[in-house]
């Protein structure tokens, strides 16, 4: 889970960075499309022109492409960490085939627009990766050469001039190399800092338990006069945070495991969930509150009872740590001909549902890793963690003030 | 008597800081970021006690906001969140103290709020 967590975290913090450079490129890239796009339009009037002339359609169709990607990042800015890659490596290819056009129409080798080619070799360095810079490199390399060629051949004014064909491509590979040690410690130090803070959520999640003790050793220390009820109180917290911290350390050792392929065993679903949620019931003192349902019949799982048990307990858990006294919590064990679903209902306000279900989404996407939400996030992500490793599914539904996780798992047919 | 407003979500820690506190203060107790900007609309209030790692609104998106309010309440941060980028930006935010709770036990934390009267 920690090494997930930080390759989340890190992923975050370079899109983080990407987009923030590119935000700065896009203005840049703005700028220049739109002076090409003008010099066009001058060149066309200088020249009394009265059909567009190839120059004036691509700095028309450049602009274009320009506003639509400029338009795509803002629009997909929360999309994946590929797709913005896909948009930034567009963004690059755009800029080599106008340089190479703008080459291609200004003369060719005699052009001084080479200069053009820097935006793509520079905005390749956002992309944090060693082959696309050099694909930057290599393409800008391919376009310089083939405008040149093809120019000198259709326009043939004398000998090619061989000396631009072999400065300006070793020139692009040299910004390349330089742009990509730059990027190199630039995302060295993302990833390092991305591991320094996923180390901080950690040491937190581990410190509650301590500090709810020190707090604990504090009151006793300075409460004059504490009544029996009172010390009752505190010992209960002390069980409660011990409790709280057996289940944490659980759930990093489960969460770091691979082992759900191992220790399989055939369980009857049923006598399991009830054992666990009896558990519950007992170290929340609220035996009273909860309802279990089954469907009388043995509904046979094969699967690790270790991880399970860290994924059930947690799922019940959570319904126990966020109802109140004598609010009813509702397990149900229930089967198909396929699956075994495990429900767990209690009474949670509005928008419940929608924080687990980001909780658990954390899980396929770089959105939020699981160690920053307090409380309902470490438990229900090693949760679904655990659920999805088995191949099973995790769902959250939301119905009358009521939050139903639901753990679904294949049935065994004996 | 001076208000707090205890912007923290774990239960045992909101009971053990708020017996200790109510010696000195009048404590109302809130869960997470959102639900402390809604009790600023209402009350005002001495102090604020923040935790920065919270549900819904969290610490630092609580500060963004607290800017833009009319109120005169010091913000305290009472965390065991001690990334260093995050104390930094609560500082640039405002905060008066930047306190971790495994330091501060109940009693220790009570007479550092006297202190700052």
């Amino acid at each position: 889970m920690l090494s997930r967590d930080y390759t989340l975290r890190a992923k975050e913090q370079f899109i983080k960075e990407q987009l923030s450079y590119n935000d700065k490129l896009i203005n840049v890239r703005f700028i220049y499309i739109l002076v090409l796009t003008i010099a066009a339009i001058s060149s066309s009037i200088v020249d009394q022109t009265i059909s567009p002339t190839p120059f004036l359609i691509i700095g028309v169709v450049a602009f274009a492409v320009n506003v639509a990607l400029w338009f795509s990042f803002r629009q997909f800015r929360k999309n994946t960490n590929e797709f913005v890659t896909f948009l930034m490596v567009l963004q690059i290819l755009t800029d080599v085939i106008l340089a190479s056009f703008v080459i291609y129409s200004q003369g060719g080798d005699q052009s001084r627009a080479t200069i053009l080619y820097a935006l793509p070799l520079l905005s390749s360095a956002v992309l944090f990766n060693r082959a696309l810079v050099f694909l930057a490199a290599f393409t800008s390399v391919i376009g310089y050469v083939v405008s040149v060629l093809l120019e000198h051949s259709s326009n043939y004014d004398g000998d090619l001039d061989v000396l631009p064909l072999i400065f300006y491509p070793i020139s692009f590979v040299i910004i390349s190399v330089v742009v990509y040690f730059l990027a190199k410690s630039r995302s060295s130090d993302i990833a390092s800092d991305a591991y320094k803070e996923v180390l901080a959520m950690l040491t937190h999640q581990l410190r509650h338990p301590l500090t709810a003790t020190l707090a604990v050793a504090d009151t006793l220390k300075n409460e004059k006069n504490i009544s029996k009820k009172r010390l009752l109180e505190l010992v209960d917290m002390i069980e409660k945070i011990n409790y709280d911290g057996f289940n944490l350390v659980n759930n990093l050792l489960e969460g770091a495991s691979d082992d759900h392929h191992r220790h399989l065993q055939k369980i009857n679903a049923v006598e399991f969930t009830k054992d666990i949620a009896s558990l519950c019931t007992y170290t929340y003192k609220r035996e009273g509150d909860l309802n279990f349902t089954d469907s009388k019949s043995q509904l046979f799982i094969k699967v690790n009872p270790q991880q399970l048990r860290t994924a059930i307990l947690n799922v019940i858990d959570n319904a126990f740590k966020y109802s109140d006294h004598g609010e009813p919590v509702y397990v149900y064990v229930t089967g198909t001909s396929e699956d075994v679903s495990i429900s767990v209902t209690n009474a949670s306000p509005e928008g419940a549902a929608e924080k687990l279900t980001k909780v658990i989404s954390a899980l396929d996407d770089a959105e939020r890793p699981g160690f920053e939400s307090e409380g309902t996030g470490v438990g229900i992500a090693i949760a679904a963690k655990i659920v999805k490793d088995m191949n099973g599914n995790i769902e959250v539904s939301q119905e009358d003030g009521a939050v139903t996780v639901k753990i679904i798992l294949k049935r065994l047919n004996v | 008597m001076k208000k707090i407003l205890m912007v923290e979500d774990i239960p045992i820690i909101q009971k053990l800081y708020k017996d200790k506190l109510s010696e000195a203060f009048v404590v109302d107790v809130v869960p997470n970021g959102k639900a402390a900007l809604d009790a600023l609309a209402e009350e005002e209030y001495d102090f604020i006690l923040l935790d920065m790692l919270l549900p819904e609104i969290n610490g630092e998106e609580f500060l963004a906001e607290y800017q833009k309010l009319d109120s005169n309440a010091k913000v305290i941060v009472l965390s065991d969140f001690d990334y260093p980028q995050t104390v930094e930006r609560a500082k640039s935010l405002g905060v008066t103290d930047y306190l971790l709770k495994v330091e501060n036990e109940p009693s220790k934390l009570l007479e550092k709020l006297k202190s700052y009267d």
